[in-house]
């Protein structure tokens, strides 16, 4: 057993309200540059839609990921030779149309309102490119264009978890009466297995011992941009100013100091969880070339429950702080992803094992065609074969297909719901339907927190770096006020206490 | 903006935001509020050094060209503005270039100059209240709202409402509450078991809330959203019901039809019984009035007709029930009579006889006691204007009644005859056609039976099933019983924008009124439309209003007043009769056209108008032949009856009537909130337009004189930005706002219980200053100025309409239009015209009484007709350091010690206070009141407290809920628990509504009208232009702005489509060859917008969705249709330029209890959302763009 920490993230979509917070909040510090202004390190995108860049999922188009062959993981992309081979054109990239539209990123010609002479009618503020500085260009996509769902009456066919729908099923779900959508945020997914850093053939990519977070040494960087490609989330952007791909850092300078990333404190919807996970790295590789409809169970097998007596005992021997061994423990990721089975990884047929996990949504009742179109249900609160998302969109989405995992999940989520309103209003706890889910009361109990109280700290399980295993904490203290950089050579010779 | 953000600086600039989450934890069994702040809030750190934004003092070119050569004649800024305001061509060479660009940068002497002169020349020429302010929303920073008003109110100026303007103030809490609006904070909503939300979408537009709806769920909630489109808020829904538009009252009263069937018929509920008995006006006695052979419900029985209590002091507003063990009339304590008998003490809800102090058990029914059963008529309406747009244009048709059999009594009254009662609970049955006991007449026969107001009578309105309808009526009421009223409703616009807004609320409250759910944790209904809780209300009305200096204040309903001075009025073709009942009377009928009524509603006292007379009110003064006051009043009405002078609304387009001044910050009245947005610009600016109708109302109006429509009303617009808005683009002067980031004030809110300030990261950047430090700096120029132009004191003539809360609210026992003018009586000032006082103003002392906290306050400080001596508090307030003193008097000077004054005497933060404001309500009340505050007396929180953390509020009686440590806010609870009266006639909630014009209007009871047919009043052109279609047009409030606020804002134009929009659906926009995002115009008889379609299936067909504050400054081209009409305006204009001002007469009945105006308390409302428009893709050839005006030479005014 080889025991590696990672940050697991839960996005719950089943609270996402769309609002896109976390988005600006990502944008204002780490992207509101040139070079960058085309680039959301975190996005959020309605489903079904195509989203940003345009058709991101479809690996036919953009051949990223991994594919089993002779039940070996290839990049699809091809191997190191092909690469190489392709090094000066690479044909699989997203231009600045799928992101943006025609002209690119725009901005307005503010002036205009402060400026002008006096004119014959009122000034504007007319939209111009940023990229070209083109004035009066038509806007025609954007990184969120289809919000709530807008114009996905004709984009939905071009996602490809609605094609894989029935004919007559894409057709009914593109009806006032059947309508439905829902909201997908989207990061870096900080791979157990990332594409992207298999891709890159000058190594700059690396994904860090401590935590998993995937970061790109930006003095290595050549800008071959073979991680835009393999990345099958298109989470890598180029910087166009300075030829160098860039890529969210989960913004590991909070995270170093227990704060939580921007774009996780700022979720007003409250939907977002982070915390520490062991994983075991064998099984990790194992459960990567798993078929399909097996891969979820594959990818949880290999993340570790952290109150096992002979994980904690190797976490130890491996040097792992206590406090994060103690951090694993409160992780939201460890039960809502492993114990409880309600979040499941998004697109697990790319086969980079991502660390980003989903609940999925619930939704209302379906329509039913009878009596003006819209039926009654019959329970109080909605039974699973009633809600209006269809359970094979979800699974195309979050489990590869394997409609059971999403069933599973929500269907524990409506037996939450039931047992709490027999608490609250019959004053007769249901356990039945827990147990009918495989849920305890102590689940529920503990399930409930986390869904609906959870307070900043029980969100976001942080422990703080450790940095004394990386420097010496008394040398450092004295320049981290200051920008000259510490003589780094000289660490170990420091006598401890001496300066 | 009631969120707490850290606001992070690098370098002196502002780098980004994060939200605070340091909020006080309620308790542990509701997720904690944090974080808040949402997309809008995060992005507005980069207007703070954007291109957008207002750096330096602006005025017009054309304007200051005229205007500085006047100054280098030597003539001084009084003299410099009358040469040029006074000079037709001169005046209309500036004004025609409002809005068109051509800045002029000037340093802030010279601004305030210009400003101080105008003001000077307007109020010595035309009378103070030609001058006027605007600024909404309070809550949302306190110490900038309060700058410019008391600034304006010192001067005698008009103060301009916002609320019910802005559409938000439902008018339903008025007529029902006497409550502007009391509303749950959100964690409040997570203890209710069932929701239903109808009309406002929680993750748009209550973003930092909108997780209390997520959570909830997990917390085996029943969630029900009514909504005709699928939006971000239904996902949540376990439900969703599709309702048609406009529809929610049909729906609603076909639940409240289940409810009295299934829970107070079919099975008897004791606790809805119980609670109905105790807090409603259910088991009030109306008096039947015989008509035609059939009774029609008439007014409230009084204690002044029955021998019995005749003789109590204000019998008139003592109302009667009947005992049910006794069946004997009972005077319960409690209406509202009792609030202003000159012995106090029983003014609440306890049921006990007011004479004998014997209980009362009210009897509900008089079925089974009743001495007969009269056949009662009922209005109906439901045909008035069609629904589907098959039949829209069709002519109205009148209403007609519906004839069921009521159980009653026969009473005899004081002067001998013979009267018939029925209880109000009878009648609402009978109304809502709930069969029971063999009752006679027109009932349906079972919930299939399509007869008013059955489950299957709604499907042809709603498009809602009958099934669905009875089982989440049923469901509501069953969790209402098991819970003991833990029934929600969540409403907000999209049922509230209406014509018949106030109806359809009325609808919904009465579901929450029946299952016992006001006045319950997690129970009752909510409204959510703009941040309107001013929660330290005391301190801000006597600081902002200058109660402390002078008094009382103009303060004006801005619907009413640009209904008026825009000229929509003239536009207007909704006539009255298409709302009048079969009944109504002669008196009622002699109004047909609304500003008519408005005309009557002003000399009667019941709503307030500025200019009200058409003399400058000194000049009035100044030619009395009196010096004496009540000589000066009583010459005031003798010329009035004799029509020597006049009221200003009778004749709006006489040049002296009209409003001359207009100060505008903190909001964005001409890109935002204007309805008909280019009758402002037409007649108000007298600049460009494209209205695209005539004036049609000539031969409609009968009080009004007809005169051609004056262009370029206004002679000054001031509006203080930082960012250019249209109010910005259109004003003469524009001063630079410091952003919230750079100033010190106060927040608050509706949504959750804390007080919380703003503290400046960086100074105000470039010449950008506090609004505070702005109207002071203001005010010492005026002053000096008014040294040597208005010297001494002088008097002014302040009309005001019958206030709320005072005993002005029972002014008018008749209840009923009483219109001197037609002879109905004497006027009477006070009394059936409007109030007359005269006040004393010395303008050279406007500056030192802005920075001064006046002695008025010692002796009566409070609100909401509670009021209670200071005393040594105010001597204290000199003694704090945060506020110090100037001249014996506590300073006002700084915005800090503007907040500090504030939370020393707001009785929300300050327990002292509190126990004060408990006392005086408490002798009122009669009962022990001031136990609710010993807990929290102790509580003085300075603004550094609130600096370290956001603080919760204390209990006070300003409000109607109880902060109890530990417990989420929810509303009523006081009055519930405490037995305090609401402020209505009653004294408890009132479903029936006697006021004579409610009954003739056949809205008494909840009744459920259609939305209007604009087609069939000529609000849409009768000839379409090529490939148009007619839509009805929604304008929710949006997800990517705040009104027009950040809607200009680059971080979230980038995020959706980066300009306006309108959302169609995909089969509608398919038919009619409109892609996504294709150009597309709409348009009325009102005006032009021009934007970008967007196809969706989520939204139903013939229904248009423009997210409103979509304002002309950003992306938008020109319009082909305007082009084609040859306007003068060819750029498309808001989403309002296709609205008007579409006003609801019946707001405005005053001088009656709760019906009685108040700033943003009562008053019309604009109702813009309820509008058909015409579409069309805009006609581009192949190939062709859309075009932008463009400057010509950018003269480099930074």
């Amino acid at each position: 057993m080889k025991i590696l920490p990672q940050i697991g993230v839960i996005f719950n979509l089943d609270k996402c309200i769309g609002c896109h917070t976390c988005t600006v909040a990502c944008k204002n510090i780490w992207t509101n540059r040139d070079g960058a202004e085309y680039m959301y390190w975190n996005n959020v995108e309605t489903k079904p839609g195509i989203g940003y860049p345009k058709q991101w999922e479809d690996q036919d188009k953009y051949k990223g990921g991994w594919t089993v062959k002779n039940r070996k993981l290839r990049l699809r992309l091809g191997g190191k030779a092909s690469i190489l081979l392709n090094i000066f054109w690479n044909p699989w990239l997203p231009s600045m149309e799928d992101y943006w539209g025609s002209k690119g990123p725009w901005t307005y010609t503010y002036e205009d309102l402060h400026t002008g002479k006096e004119m014959k009618t009122q000034p504007v503020a007319r939209p111009k490119s940023l990229i070209t500085g083109e004035e009066d260009i038509q806007l025609d996509w954007g990184p969120n264009w289809e919000d709530a769902g807008a114009g996905i009456d004709r984009t939905a066919r071009l996602d490809p978890n609605y094609k894989k729908l029935s004919p007559e099923e894409q057709e009914a779900y593109l009806e006032y009466k059947n309508v439905f959508y829902f909201y997908l945020p989207r990061i870096c997914n900080h791979c157990l297995n990332p594409a992207c850093v298999a891709a890159c053939p000058a190594g700059a990519i690396y994904k860090r011992e401590e935590d998993g977070v995937v970061l790109i040494d930006q003095n290595k960087c050549r800008g071959w941009r073979f991680c835009v490609s393999a990345c099958p989330y298109k989470k890598v952007y180029f910087n166009w100013r300075t030829g160098k791909s860039e890529k969210c850092i989960l913004c590991y300078p909070r995270l170093e100091a227990g704060q939580a990333p921007a774009c996780m404190w700022s979720c007003v919807g409250r939907i977002r969880y982070l915390g520490v996970v062991f994983y075991d790295l064998d099984k990790a590789y194992e459960a990567l070339t798993a078929p399909d409809h097996k891969l979820v169970e594959a990818y949880r097998s290999a993340i570790l429950d952290p109150f096992d007596d002979d994980t904690i005992k190797e976490a130890r021997a491996q040097g792992i702080p206590e406090s994060w061994i103690e951090a694993a423990k409160r992780s939201p990721f460890y039960y809502m992803a492993k114990k409880w089975e309600i979040a499941l990884p998004l697109h697990p047929e790319f086969r980079t094992f991502p660390m980003v996990w989903y609940v999925p949504p619930l939704s209302p009742v379906q329509t039913v065609m009878e009596k003006n179109g819209y039926s009654t249900p019959e329970e109080w609160l909605p039974k699973l074969d009633e809600l209006r998302i269809p359970m094979k969109y979800l699974a195309n989405l979050l489990a590869a297909g394997n409609e059971e995992e999403v069933k599973k999940a929500l269907r524990r989520l409506i037996a939450l719901r039931i047992y709490r309103r027999s608490l609250r209003v019959e004053g007769k706890p249901n356990v039945e339907v827990l147990e009918k889910v495989g849920l305890t009361v102590s689940d529920a109990k503990r399930m409930y927190r986390l869904l609906a109280l959870a307070y900043h700290h029980e969100r976001f399980a942080l422990p703080t770096t450790h940095t004394e295993k990386a420097t010496v904490p008394y040398m450092h203290q004295g320049f981290a006020g200051f920008t000259e950089k510490m003589p780094k050579k000289e660490w170990h010779k420091q006598p401890v206490g001496g300066r | 903006m009631s969120c707490s953000w850290f606001v992070y600086v690098k370098d002196g600039i502002v780098t980004w935001e994060l939200q605070a989450v340091d909020y006080p934890l309620k308790n542990s069994e509701v997720p904690p509020h944090e974080p808040r702040g949402c997309q809008r809030g995060i992005s507005s750190s980069w207007y703070l050094y954007s291109p957008l934004r207002v750096k330096y003092p602006y005025v017009r070119k054309a304007l200051w060209d005229m205007y500085s050569e006047a100054l280098n004649k030597g003539l001084d800024p009084v003299d410099a503005w009358a040469s040029i305001v006074e000079d037709p061509e001169r005046a209309s060479r500036y004004k025609r270039a409002r809005g068109k660009g051509g800045w002029k940068r000037v340093s802030w002497d010279e601004a305030l100059n210009l400003i101080a002169g105008a003001l000077i020349y307007t109020i010595k020429k035309y009378g103070p209240d030609r001058v006027a302010g605007f600024s909404p929303i309070p809550a949302m920073s306190i110490v900038s709202f309060s700058s410019g008003m008391r600034f304006v109110s010192l001067l005698g100026g008009t103060i301009l409402s916002f609320y019910e303007w802005y559409n938000d103030l439902p008018l339903a809490s008025p007529q029902v509450y006497g409550e502007q609006t009391d509303v749950h904070e959100s964690a409040d909503w997570y203890n209710a078991t069932y929701w239903i939300i109808a009309g406002t979408s929680l993750p748009t537009t209550r973003t930092a809330d909108a997780h209390y709806l997520s959570e909830v769920r997990y917390n085996g909630t029943k969630v029900v959203i009514v909504a005709p489109d699928y939006y971000d808020h239904v996902k949540f829904a376990d439900v969703w019901v599709p309702i048609k538009p406009g529809t929610d009252g049909a729906f609603a009263l076909a639940m409240a039809h289940v409810i009295l069937k299934e829970f107070y018929v079919d099975r008897k509920v004791d606790y809805f019984i119980d609670y109905v008995k105790k807090y409603t006006n259910l088991p009030f006695l109306v008096v039947l009035e015989e008509k035609e052979g059939l009774y029609v419900p008439g007014r409230m029985l009084r204690a002044s007709q029955v021998e019995r209590y005749a003789s109590e002091e204000n019998a008139e507003w003592k109302l009667l029930v009947l005992d049910s063990k006794t069946l004997d009339l009972k005077l319960p304590h409690g209406s509202i009579g009792f609030r202003w008998d000159s012995k106090p003490g029983k003014w609440n809800l306890k049921l006990e006889d007011a004479v004998t102090s014997e209980p009362i058990d009210p009897l509900l029914t008089l079925l089974g006691v009743e001495d007969e059963r009269v056949q009662v008529a009922f209005p109906n309406f439901d045909q008035v204007f069609a629904i589907n747009p098959e039949e829209w244009g069709r002519k109205p048709r009148p209403s007609g009644i519906i004839v069921r059999e009521v159980p009653v009594k026969r009473i005899k009254t004081v002067d001998g005859k013979e009267i018939v009662v029925a209880t109000v609970f009878d009648l609402l049955m009978a109304h809502l056609g709930v069969a029971r006991g063999g009752l006679g007449g027109d009932y349906p026969s079972d919930y299939n039976d399509p007869k008013p107001y059955t489950p299957a009578w709604q499907e042809a309105f709603t498009g809602v099933s009958r099934e669905l309808v009875i089982k989440i009526a049923r469901e509501f009421a069953e969790n209402a019983e098991k819970t003991k009223g833990k029934s929600l409703i969540i409403m907000g616009p999209g049922v509230q924008h209406w014509y018949h807004q106030d109806l359809y609320y009325r609808a919904y409250i009465l579901l929450v009124i029946l299952t016992g759910s006001v006045g319950r944790n997690g129970g009752g209904w909510c409204h959510y439309v703009g941040t309107e809780k001013l929660r330290p209300i005391a301190p801000v009305v006597s600081i902002a209003f200058s109660l402390d200096w002078t008094g009382p204040p103009r303060f004006m309903n801005s619907t009413l007043y640009w209904y008026i001075h825009t000229g929509q009025w003239k536009f207007d073709r909704l006539t009255l009769d298409t709302q009048w009942a079969p009944y109504a009377s002669s008196k009622t009928r002699r109004y047909m056209h609304p500003a008519d009524f408005f005309a009557m509603a002003v000399r009667t006292g019941w709503i307030p108008f500025y200019p009200t007379f058409n003399k400058n009110p000194l000049k009035i003064v100044e030619e009395a032949p009196s010096t004496d006051d009540k000589e000066i009043i009583k010459y005031v009405v003798d010329q009035l009856k004799k029509g020597e002078l006049k009221f200003a609304i009778e004749d709006p387009d006489s040049p002296a009537n009209t409003p001359k001044v207009l100060f505008v910050w903190r909001g964005n009245l001409i890109g935002s909130s204007m309805r008909g947005h280019y009758h402002f610009l037409r007649s108000i600016l007298g600049t460009h337009h494209n209205i695209l109708g005539e004036e049609q109302a000539k031969d409609l109006v009968k009080e009004i004189t007809w005169r051609p429509t004056i262009e370029g009303k206004l002679d000054l617009l001031v509006t203080i930005e930082f960012r250019m808005s249209s109010s910005a683009n259109y004003a003469d002067v524009v001063l630079p706002a410091a952003h919230w980031y750079e100033k010190y004030d106060l927040t608050c809110g509706d949504l959750h219980t804390f007080i919380h300030p703003f503290t400046p990261a960086t100074d105000p950047y470039w010449e950008s200053r506090h609004e505070w430090d702005i109207f002071k700096d203001l005010a010492k120029k005026f002053s000096e100025l008014a040294a040597k132009h208005i010297p001494g004191k002088v008097k002014d003539l302040v009309a005001h309409a019958l206030l709320h809360d005072t005993p002005q609210e029972i002014a008018q026992p008749e209840g009923d239009i009483i219109d001197w003018k037609y002879g109905d009586s004497e006027p009477v000032p006070g009394k059936n015209m409007p109030v007359l006082t005269i006040v004393e103003r010395d303008y050279t002392k406007i500056y030192d009484m802005y920075i001064r906290l006046g002695p008025k306050v010692k002796k009566r400080f409070g609100a909401k007709g509670i009021f209670f001596p200071l005393d040594g508090l105010y001597e204290k307030l000199k003694e704090d350091p945060l506020i110090g003193e100037v001249d014996g008097y506590p300073s006002l000077e700084t915005p800090v010690a503007v907040a500090e004054t504030i939370l020393k005497l707001a009785p929300e933060v300050n327990g002292e206070v509190s126990y004060k404001a408990w006392e005086a309500l408490e002798s009122r009340v009669g009962l022990k009141l001031t136990d609710v505050i010993e807990k929290s007396v102790h509580v003085s929180y300075t603004y550094n407290d609130i600096i370290a953390q956001p603080r919760n509020v204390i209990s006070s009686p300003m409000w109607t809920g109880l902060e109890e440590p530990g417990r989420t806010y929810s509303p009523y609870v006081l009055n519930v628990e405490k037995l305090v009266p609401w402020r209505t006639l009653s004294g408890r909630q009132e479903v029936y509504i006697d006021h004579g014009v409610f009954r003739d209007f056949g809205e008494a009871l909840p009744v459920y009208k259609p939305p209007v047919d604009h087609v069939a009043i000529s609000d849409v052109p009768s000839k379409l232009e090529d490939g148009s279609r007619l839509f009805r047009l929604l304008t929710p409030h949006p997800k990517w702005g705040i009104h027009t606020t950040f809607q200009d804002n680059l971080r979230i134009l980038q995020l959706f489509r980066g300009g306006p929009h309108v959302y169609l659906n995909s089969l509608d926009a398919r038919e009619m060859g409109i892609n996504d995002n294709d150009w597309i115009e709409l348009y009325s008889s009102h005006g032009i917008t021009v934007a970008r379609a967007v196809t969706s299936h989520r939204v139903p067909r013939g229904v248009a969705i423009m997210y409103h504050g979509q304002e002309r400054t950003v992306n938008v081209p020109v319009s082909k249709l305007a082009s084609e009409k040859k306007k003068s305006d060819i750029l498309g204009g808001t989403n309002n330029a296709v609205t008007r001002i579409l006003p609801k007469v019946l707001w405005v009945v005053g001088g009656y209890a709760q019906l009685s105006y108040f700033l943003n308390y009562h008053g019309t409302s604009p109702s813009e959302r309820d509008i058909i428009v015409a579409i069309r893709k805009l006609p581009l050839k192949p190939g062709e763009r859309p075009v932008y005006p463009k400057p010509t030479i950018a003269m480099g005014g930074d």
